[in-house]
Order: structure tokens, then sequence, then C-alpha cells
């Protein structure tokens, strides 16, 4: 294979510099004279009608200038949910409703001169609530008694099932061969109930929108989003503004990681200025971040496997409770990938039953989050592989090694598990999790530590565990990026991209893709991303999709760009297109020995002969979503007394077929895994009786500082997916998924202690070992 | 509301300034940021008086009230690079926060994970007032009354510290973060045997408390005796649950935290 | 509210400023322009406002700017810019420590404070240093990396 100039090469990120030196701007660093400032009202009750909303005094103070609320602001049903049209999820938010339905739900808008009048505006807002019974419970949710949130026109947009009637905002359900059949063959069933626990994104910018006009009256939306052109949309829609007055463009943006992959705060900021008629901002203040945009969905997942003696799966039944908070926003799609992403991976089990459910509760809102149910499902799945594979007397790298799916394999779940409707079958041409396996496990220590429980001195002992996972490129058949080009005198190129760059350095890769194509410097490639006026339509930064499908969209308009460079280069030179070849920066004719720089095409193109701009438009939908593959293994220590459990050492070996860019793609993985480890050690929300949440801030809600660092080896492993640019498959998310079962599983192996809910506080190790103990003292 | 600020340069000026109606003190000001200024009509900042010193003659350390807990650390490091105020202050908050809180400004505050209490508890430290009450103050008695607050400026603190030997220990669920509480002992051993002891535990019900039944426990025994597992945290000694854990689980730690705080002492 | 006028030093110049007694130096920074000092929670935790106060890092929303009248404070603009960066910013660059960026401003400055005092930092040290600095892109590895290759880089040219 040829060497690559740009592909798999580290390059340094374009806007690295610029961020460092602070040059370039986030949502909240535009300055606009007149600007108004907002405040948000939110209930402090977790289920109440509004019987009366008093809006006088605020609206008389100084400075207020406009309050929305369910009085003045049209109820248009719709989803917060950046996803395609029609979303699969249900249409049960309005901006503001009579009803609240969590302790943080959206109660008005102050808009004011000031920030300080607009928070003075909210404290002077009298509301008067009749409180009604909360469902705090998911499992009472579908429950005759349970009380109901969504009694109103709420339905689904697509055809799935939607019973408000008894809670349940989404349920989907697959069924292969004859579990019962399968169990009944089985030598052992290990049968388990697994929790994990609500997560937020903490990304480091808060959650803000701006909205102003141009000097036409369009409106331009600036927001902190991963999907604009999902928000462009859904703001038409429920705002009731033309979508071709609306532009939305997506600055520098602080981190997403699916929490900005929400329209919540853009038709707010657009309805207040286009009342106004004045510019409005909304930040959000890092509590509403936490209570009032998206979390991670919870979940209750009851896990039955049996296996033979050998450890072959002869029937798998997976059964799933998912709290979807409030609203339904993602609920069908996170719950149907808690299957779609994990079952596969195991693709040799023929009996197999997954049934899962999404209910309403009055809590905060799931949404969208890295890993997207993979991360529910797999806590549940690896701790399952790490059970089968002792008790049937495998190691569990060599027992993976037997079952996971493999190239040219395929499984039965890819068709039948969509996103919300039927998937998409596809056959892998490209699987490296056993190069995964094997040299994670070699760093780790696997053969030294597993098993050994290695003490470094009184009261500590060391165990590993691992995990296995795997996750998409993109959603097939539904997402679509797209790209455009054009050149400029001096052999430059604008590249336009609606692909979502939220710090992932998607502009960079998709530039090195551009820069490989067309042989030139980084620096020749000037991207433009994320605007709905001036670059092509993306679905967004979501679903692990820009590298494999707007990476193929840059790669297929780069082409057109090459073919156009070759017809103005075959003007100028006189030659037969055929004999003509791209090089650095030039075209060469191989059988004459004549050249022509790219600026000198250019400049013929643009000025001299048969003038035309060398530009051109690509598009991409996939027709397959190649999974990328991880093997995950960590090295924890235990502290017998305490309880206390530290991860070592984690080390992260990954196919993502081949990185565009390693250290970009190792700064996906790193980012992950820390998160992954928190989430699995000490993340969590806490609520009072009240449903209110009791810890939303730094202080309270922990998430690790660099003192808390475990080692971290990540090994990106030789792989090539010829489906993808370059061989490539997408990171975004998949890193995340193994660090709470490989903890968990090391947990086991240090002190034969197996931990079902997440987080695995220090408290609940200590009360494990206890009763360990108490165990082993009362068998003596 | 009006809010204005005071500059005051010479401590004389301070006692009239704090006299006026809602006028509070302000040393970094990271306290008074948690809270609502609604009421607050003056501050005084103390960053022009003469608060800043470091004496330290014989075994007698004098602190100004507003060094920040990072030059606090830089200060005793230079004499005493184990010092439990170096122990328990150089990991306390965060790298940004310890160059901005202020002893005086802590004190005052005295929040329930404070990591300088317990510390300056067992070193029986004093605090020298000036304003309404004027003098010498035990500690213990400026976290009692809480009346000693008011109208007051913390000039200094004062301890004395012939060359305890110190451990630490803070509680908490991620590097930066609040403790759930912290353990202080100090220790001196003569001829093998624990001479004299000070225990301190902060972040229970009591808040701060000198364990004065263990120090008596103690005294005398044989280093070499020591049995750390068969240390008991007193009976009275009560937690209210925190985000780290229940009440029973926090009192468990709180025991474990002095056996092993005293065991590491005892060997080395 | 009563406006104080009064001067700052920022990034080396005077800077005169008309400002009301309660607000934070986060926020008359970022009004008065400088919104490359980032904020992310404004309650000190979250280390994206870090400035440097007379050299030191601090959390400018738990300052308030009518108590550090006169001081100087640098903010990473001051730092280096893209047509002349501060090594440590081009460290940060080269060693693939910027993600998103949010955090950036405030893990530069934080290493400058650390490198002004400590030339060759352990890791430890580092970490230590950083202790207030939350980032959720980057699993910290990289800027590690880049605060070593920073102090790699300093201590060579003297």
């Amino acid at each position: 294979m040829a060497e690559h100039t740009h592909v798999g090469k580290s390059e340094a990120k374009i806007d690295a510099l610029s961020l460092a030196a602070g040059s370039e701007k986030f949502c909240d660093d535009y300055q606009i004279p007149g600007i108004l400032e907002t405040a948000l009202l939110t209930s402090p009750h977790a289920h109440a009608e509004i019987v009366d909303l008093d809006t006088r005094e605020a609206e008389a103070l100084e400075g207020v200038v406009d309050i929305l609320s369910y009085q003045n602001v049209d109820a248009v049903l719709h989803t917060s949910a950046g996803q395609g049209f029609p979303e699969p999820s249900p249409y049960d938010d309005l901006l503001f409703d009579r009803r609240v339905r969590f302790a943080g739900d959206l109660v008005a808008l102050v808009v004011a001169e000031s920030r300080e009048a607009a928070l003075r505006g909210v404290e002077a807002i009298r509301v008067e609530y009749k409180l009604l019974e909360p469902l705090f419970d998911p499992e009472a949710a579908e429950s005759p008694e349970a009380p109901r949130l969504h009694v109103g026109e709420e339905h689904a947009k697509i055809p799935a099932v939607y019973e408000p009637d008894h809670n349940l905002a989404a349920e989907v359900e697959i069924s292969f061969g004859d579990p019962a059949a399968g169990f009944a063959d089985a030598a052992f069933c290990e049968e388990h109930v697994y929790h994990t626990q609500y997560a937020a994104h903490c990304a480091l910018e808060p959650h803000a929108a701006l909205a102003r006009f141009d000097a036409r009256g369009r409106l331009e939306i600036i927001t902190t989003t991963q999907v604009p052109f999902h928000a462009r949309r859904i703001v038409s829609q429920v705002c009731g503004i033309p979508l071709h007055r609306i532009r939305v463009i997506k600055p520098r943006i602080g981190g997403g990681f699916g929490g900005k992959q929400e329209v919540i705060l853009e038709p707010l900021v657009a309805l207040a200025a286009w009342r106004s008629k004045r510019p409005v901002r909304l930040v959000m203040s890092r509590r509403e971040v936490f209570v009032s945009s998206r979390t991670r969905h919870p979940m209750r997942i009851r896990l039955k496997t049996g296996a033979d003696a050998e450890g072959r799966i002869t029937a798998l039944e997976m059964e799933g409770l998912m709290n979807t908070g409030a609203y339904g926003s993602h609920a069908l799609t996170v719950l149907s990938n808690v299957g779609a992403k994990v079952l596969p991976l195991f693709n040799k089990i023929e009996n197999l039953h997954f049934h899962g459910k999404a209910v309403y509760t009055n809590l905060p809102v799931g949404g969208a989050y890295r890993g997207y149910g993979a991360t529910q499902g797999y806590f549940a799945f690896n701790q399952q592989l790490d059970m089968i594979s002792r008790r049937a007397g495998v190691d569990m790298p060599e027992y993976c090694r037997r079952w996971h799916i493999r190239e040219k394999e395929t499984s039965e779940v890819f068709q039948a598990l969509g996103e919300g409707k039927e998937g998409v079958a596809q056959v892998l041409s490209s699987c490296c999790l056993d190069e995964c396996i094997e040299q994670g496990a070699q760093a780790i220590g696997w053969q030294e530590k597993r098993g050994r429980r290695l003490s470094p001195g009184a009261d500590r002992v060391r165990g590993v565990g691992m995990a296995i996972c795997m996750q998409g490129s993109g959603i097939p058949l539904v997402d679509m990026g797209a790209a455009a080009m054009k050149m400029n005198e001096d052999g430059s190129f604008n590249l336009y991209v609606g692909a979502t760059d939220i710090g992932t350095g998607s502009d960079t890769i998709l530039a090195q893709i551009a820069a490989e194509v067309l042989q030139v410097d980084l620096e020749k490639i000037i991207v433009l991303s994320s605007d709905t006026d001036l670059t092509p339509f993306d679905v967004g930064a979501y679903a692990s999709s820009t590298t494999y499908i707007s990476g193929a969209a840059v790669l297929k308009c780069a082409r057109k760009i090459a073919g156009q460079i070759i017809s103005a280069a075959a003007g100028l030179l006189g030659s037969d297109p055929a004999d003509l070849k791209i090089e650095k920066n030039r075209v060469k004719d191989t059988r004459r020995k004549r050249e022509a720089g790219y600026a000198e095409i250019a400049v013929y193109a643009l000025y001299q002969h048969d003038q035309f701009q060398i530009q051109a438009q690509a598009s991409h939908v996939a027709g397959e979503s190649p999974p990328p593959f991880i093997a995950q293994f960590a090295e924890v220590e235990l502290d017998r007394a305490s309880g206390r459990l530290r991860v070592l050492k984690f080390v992260s070996a990954v196919d993502c077929g081949q990185p565009i860019n390693p250290q970009l793609t190792e700064g996906q993985v790193e980012g992950a895994v820390l998160n992954g480890i928190s989430y699995a050690l000490c993340e969590e929300y806490l609520f009072n009786r009240q449903g209110r949440m009791r810890n939303p801030s730094f202080g309270d809600y922990k998430i690790y500082s660099p003192p808390d660092m475990p080692e971290m080896v990540t090994i990106l492993i030789d792989s090539h997916e010829s489906s993808g640019p370059f061989g490539a498959k997408s990171v975004g998310e998949i890193a995340i998924n193994g660090p709470a079962p490989a903890i968990a599983n090391a947990l086991y192996d240090a002190a034969g202690v197996r931990l079902f809910s997440l987080p695995l506080t220090p408290e609940r190790v200590w009360r494990a070992l206890r009763a360990l103990r108490e165990e082993n003292k009362a068998k003596r | 509301m009006e809010l204005t600020w005071y500059y005051p340069c010479r401590l004389e000026e301070v006692p009239a300034l704090l006299e006026k109606p809602g006028v509070l003190l302000h040393g970094g000001g990271t306290a008074l940021l948690t809270r609502s200024l609604a009421s607050v009509r003056g501050l005084v900042d103390v960053g022009r008086l003469p608060l800043f010193g470091f004496q330290s003659r014989r075994d007698r350390f004098e602190l100004g009230s507003a060094l920040t807990y990072d030059q606090t650390v830089r200060e005793i490091s230079r004499l005493r690079p184990d010092h439990v105020l170096v122990q328990a202050l150089s990991r306390a908050a965060s790298n940004p926060l310890r160059h901005r809180i202020t002893l005086g400004g802590s004190l005052a505050a005295a929040p329930l994970w404070s990591d300088l209490i317990g510390p300056l508890l067992a070193l029986e430290a004093e605090l020298v007032l000036i304003g309404r009450s004027e003098g010498v103050f035990s500690l213990e008695r400026w976290l009692e009354e809480r009346d000693l607050r008011k109208g007051s400026l913390i000039t200094a603190v004062r301890f004395d510290d012939p060359g305890w030997s110190a451990g630490y220990h803070r509680e908490t669920l991620t590097t930066f973060d609040y403790p759930a509480f912290t353990v202080t002992c100090l220790l001196r051993l003569k001829e093998g045997r624990i001479s004299a002891s000070r225990l301190a535990l902060t972040g229970g019900k009591a808040r701060a408390l000198r364990l004065r039944g263990l120090e008596n426990e103690l005294a005398g025994s044989a280093a070499a005796d020591f049995a750390p597992e068969k240390l008991r945290l007193p009976e009275e000694v009560r937690f209210a649950a925190n985000k780290l854990g229940s009440p029973e689980y926090l009192r468990a730690q709180a025991e474990l935290a002095l056996q092993r705080v005293l065991a590491r002492l005892l060997r080395s | 509210m009563q406006h104080i006028n009064a001067e700052f030093q920022i990034n080396g110049k005077t800077v005169l400023m008309s400002f009301p007694a309660d607000i934070t130096l986060l926020d008359l920074l970022r009004q008065a322009g400088f919104t490359e000092v980032k904020a992310g929670c404004h309650t000190g935790q979250c280390g994206a406002c870090v400035v440097l106060l007379d050299g030191r890092p601090v959390n400018s929303c738990q300052v308030f700017a009518a108590s550090v009248i006169g001081k100087e404070i640098t903010t990473v603009a001051g730092l280096g810019s893209v047509h002349d960066p501060h090594p440590i910013q081009q460290a940060f660059v080269d060693a693939g420590a910027v993600q998103c960026g949010f955090c950036t401003p405030g893990m530069v400055l934080v290493t400058a404070a650390l490198l002004a005092e400590n030339s060759l930092p352990t890791e430890e040290e580092i970490k230590q240093a950083l202790d207030g600095n939350l980032c959720r892109c980057t699993g910290y590895v990289k800027i590690i990396a880049a605060v070593k290759l920073a102090a790699e880089r300093m201590a060579d040219h003297g």
C-alpha cells in the first residue's frame, strides 16, 4: 500500500494553537452590542400543574423586557432530540407547559437588559402550583396506579411502540431461535440484575445559544450544538419561523459528548429575539446544565445466559428497563442500542431474546450520551462473560477470542435492531479484535497478574479484569454528510462541511482526507464547517458518524476536484487527461514529462481560457456501519479494610480501521476512558425525597482531575476497513464502554466480590467485602 | 444596594469599620462568594494591612491571618517540611484556591470540611483578635462562641510546636474534593514511648473534636506495643451522612484512618 | 450599585475600568473583551477561569475585582498569540493536548506558573499543580505530556 502523506499522520489540529492562544470564539464569547440577557425559571417540584403564573411584578422591574411562558408561547409538541426527520423520539415536549414534570423543568424565560435584571425578574415571578403525585420508581411506572406524566396529544412520529397511558415511552423486542430450549440445554445458567446510573456529560462549556438578526432581518442563531441542521429545522417547527429565515452557526464548542445533541436553548432564544427584534443570549448555569439539560439514561438490565460446559452460550435473554425521565428524548434509540451494539458482538448465540422498555419518571431527562446505550449494555454483558468464562474454566481473553464476531461474518441482530426501526444487515469486512485482545492483555500484564491477587502490602490486593466492545460508524441508510470544495488562485482549497467539530478535531481530519487526495499541505485546505447558510448538510456529531460518513463525502468531493484539476491542466498543458497524474501541488504529464503547478492551473481556469470555477460537492450515506472494536483492561488495587478501589493501569487496544490522525484518535480514546472510569467509580445523581438533585455542582458531582489519573495506555491496532475513507472506521464513542465492566471484573479478580450496580463507590465495595467476610465466617 | 469597599492600611482603622452595619471582612473572598451579598453593605479588604507576617522564634510560630494556604505551606515547609500544616494545606482544595484561601478567612467561615481546623486544634492554636473582642483566644473558644466573630478581626494565628511528629488524613472521593472528615495526629516519643499526643477529628457531628480520651489512653504506651486494630473511636463520635457515605461507613473509615495514621507515625 | 473606577495591569498594559463593587474578576475581564478567560462553573471548581494574579494562579470567578486593583493580571493571551506563541502553548499543540480547548487557557496558565517556579517538575508535581483544572475531553494524558514537553524545551533554551 502506498505511504500516505496525511492519512495516518498526527498533524497538528488546525485550531489547536488558536485555542491555546485564546483567540477562538465560543458561543458566549461573541460580544454583541445591545444584546438582551436571560434567566430561566425552573420548577422546584417534580410533578405539578401550574394553577397561576403571575408575571406582572417581574415585568414591571427595571430592565426586564419580556417574559416567555405557557401564557404567550404557542404549544407545539416536538422532541428536543437532535435526530434526523422524522425523529424516532416521541413528540412529548413543549417549550413551556402548564404541567411541570421534573424538578428543573422549564417554567419561564425572563429576557432583560442585563443578567442581573433577568435574575431579579425570575425571583419576582409568582407561580402557584398544584402538586401532583410524583413517579420516581421506573419499576412502578407501568402499573395502573402510577401517576401518568403525559396525558395530552403526545404521540410518536414514526411507527413505534408508544403508550403514554402506561408511561411507556418506547419498547423494543427481538427474538431468535428458542431461548427456552437453549436454557434447558445449558450446563449452567447465570442470571443477574445490573443497574447503571444517571450521569452528566460535564462538558466544560455550559450550554449556550444566542440569536440575532442580520441586516435583512434573517435570524442568525449561534449555538453550542452538535446538530446545527436539526436545530434549524426544529426551531422552524417549534417557533413557526420559516426555515429559510433561519441560519444556524456552530462556533467553537467546549465539548458535547452527546449533551449538545439536543435542541433546547435555540427555540428559546429564537422566540425571544423574534418577539423583541433584538439579539438575545441564553447561557445555562452549571446547575442548570446538570439538572435541566440531558443526562445518561439510567437502566436496569436483567441478563440471563445459559452455557454448555465449554462456555458456548446456548441462550441469552436480556431484559432492560430504561428510565427516560420526564421526556422521551432519545428513548427509543438509546434503548435499541443496548441490544443493537452489544448482541452482535457474540454472533454465534442462536437463541436470543432482547426486550427493552423505556418509561417516564418525574426525574431529569435522559438524552444522547457517548456510548448511547452500549455503555449500559456492556456493563452487564462483560461481567457475564467474566462469569461464564470462569465457570467454563477458560481464561477470559481466550474465551472472547473463541466466540466474538469475525470478518466475513454477520449477526441477525444487525438486521433486526436498528435505531428505532429495523436495522440494516451487514457482513463485517474488518475485525481485528483478536489483535486488540492479545496486545491489550500483554500490555496490562494479564498472565502475570490474573488470579494472583498480588499484594503490595498490608490490606491491599490487586486484580485485573477486561471487557470487549463494539460500537458503530454512523447509522446505516440514515446518517448523511456532505461536503463542497472550491479551488483558489494559489492552489489552496476551501472545504465546506456540515460536519460538526465539537472539539474532536473533525475539521482537521476531514482536511487531512482532502489534503491526502489532492496532495497539498494541510494549511492549503481552509475549512469552514457547520453553518447552515454556507455549508452543505450533515446530520451532525453523533453516532460516531463523522470520520466514516462525513469523511467519505469529503473523499468523494476531493476526488471530483482532482478530476477537474486534471481536466483544466489538460487544457493548459495540451495533454491527454489520461496521461496526467496528481503529485504534490502539481499535475504531471507522465508521458511528455511536462508539469503545471496548482497555482498555474487555478489561474488558468479562473482567468484565462474556458474559464470555470474548479468546485465540487458530494454526499454520502452508507449502507453499513462497520463497527470499531476495543479490548479494555483494568488493573485495580483494592484496600480491603476501607473498600477503596483504585485503578492503577488501564489499557485500551482499539481497532478503528485506519486512524486518520493517530494523536487525535488516542485523544478520543483517552478522554472516553477517563470518563468511563469516573462513571464506574464515583459519578452519580443524588436526589432528595422530592426528586430534586442534591448535587448539581462540580463540588458534589465528582469527575477526575489530574491527580486521580491511572496510568493509561492506548494501542491503535493495525486495521483497514475497505468501505471507509482510506480504510477508516469511527472511534468517537467506543472507549467509554469498557471501563465499568473491566473494573468490576478486576474487583472480582482481586477480592471475589462482584458488584452489579454502578457506581462502585467506596461504601458499596466496603459493604460487599464485609458481607463476603460474614458469609465466609458463617461457612466455617 | 450599595456596596462599599474599604482598604485600611493600619490595624487601628479596622474596629470602627467593623462596627458599621452590614460590613464584613474580605480575605481571599472565596467564602464570601458562596453566599448572597444582598445584605452586605461593606467589605473590608485586608490586603493592605500588616497581616502577612510569618515568625518562628524557637518553637513558637505566629502566622499573619492574611497568609494564603499556599504562602503558609511555603513558609512553614522551609523550616519543617513535614509539619502538619504543610501536609494538610498543601492538599486542601485546589492549586488556584490555595492561592486565595486565607487563614483568617478560613477560620471565620469555619466550614465543616475545613482542612485547617483539625491541625490547628491539635496544635492548640490561639487566635489574636482586635475589634469588639480584643486579645488572645483559643481556637476552641473561637469555634464555640459565635459572638467572638462579630466585629472582630483575627490578626494572627499562634501555636507552639516543639517538634511533633505529625500525620494527617483527609477523606475524599476524588483528589479535588471537600473532605468528609479529617484526622490529625501529633505525637512525641521519648525512649520508645508515647510521651504526648494530640488527636483531632473534624467533619463529624461535633464538627471539630479533640480525642482527649484516646490521648490519655495512649500516653505512656510503648510504640512497639501499639496495635492499631485495637484502637476504637469513642462511642460519642458520630457522623451525619454525606456524599461519601452513611454515618456507619464514615465512622468506620474515620476509625480506620486514625489507626493507620498513628501506625504510620509510630513505625517511622 | 456603586461603580468603582480603577486601573488594572492586564497582560502588561494599564487598563482603566469602571465596574460594580461586587463583580468578579472573571465577569469584569470577559465584559472588557478578555473572552479568552472562560466561564465553566462560576464556583471555583473547574479551573477554566484561571488567570495569573501577580504570577500566581487563581480562579477569577472567586476573586472580587475590587480586591485586586493595581495587581498584575495575566490571561493566556498575555502569554502568547497565534503570531507569537509561547513555548507552553506550542507544546500543548504539539503534544495533542488541545481538543475542545475550553480548559486550555487555564491549563496553560497554571503550567506557566509551575514552570516559573519549578523548571523540571516530576509527574506528581505536574498533576498536583493541575489538581484544580478539569478536562473532560483528553483524560489529561496529553496535557501532562505537554507540560513535560514545555519544561524540556524551556530548559533547553535556558
